[in-house]
């Protein structure tokens, strides 16, 4: 079971039958609502890192990605990536149509962080609701 | 994972703001999926984000 905060590993993440590769989200929110007229009861943002130099400064020019920088790594052995949370796109789940893993949590000062740049920073947003 | 109850995002603060429906693959296709450790992800170690610049 997941919380708000979480970071999460969602497990069977499929596009029109194709399996895309395991991607790790943030929970914003875990109330239930609806989106279009369809229930949800998770509310998530996408982590991305990079995949090299020339694509980092490309991507931290864009306003609607909060960086996580190599730093914020230091618990992790084996993965020196840096890296950053995709604010700007918001995806809707409901947790009895995914399985996912949690893997750790975001510092409750830096998910703070997170949760005004979103509410008080960003003006467009992307909305994902094809996985309910 | 948290002990503690994080406040929320709150959508009604988000009413009023340009937004749009899109694919999960057109959402996707920028994004490099973080490859974690195998500790990691057998659940041996656990990721705690601490910072942000």
């Amino acid at each position: 079971m997941c919380t708000v905060g979480d970071i999460i590993v969602i497990e069977n993440y499929t596009h029109n039958g194709v399996h895309l590769r395991k991607h790790s989200f943030v929970v914003l929110s875990d109330d239930a609502g609806q989106i279009q007229g369809i229930d949800y009861d998770l509310i998530c943002n996408v982590m991305s890192s990079f995949k090299d130099d020339a694509q980092k400064k490309k991507k931290l020019s864009f306003p609607g990605n909060f960086p996580i920088v190599p730093d914020d790594y230091e618990d992790i052995d084996g993965n020196d990536k840096s890296g950053y949370i995709k604010a700007d796109q918001l995806y809707f789940f409901n947790k009895t149509n995914i399985q996912y893993i949690v893997i750790g949590s975001l510092r409750e000062d830096i998910f703070k962080l997170l949760i005004e740049f979103i509410e008080e920073e960003l003006d467009e947003f992307e909305e994902i609701s094809e996985n309910l | 994972m948290n002990n503690n109850k994080f406040k929320s995002l709150d959508l009604s603060k988000l009413n009023g703001k340009k937004s749009t429906i899109v694919s999960s693959e057109k959402a996707l296709e920028d994004i490099s999926p973080i490859n974690w450790s195998n500790d990691v992800l057998s659940g041996k170690k656990k990721v705690l984000i601490k910072y942000c610049k």
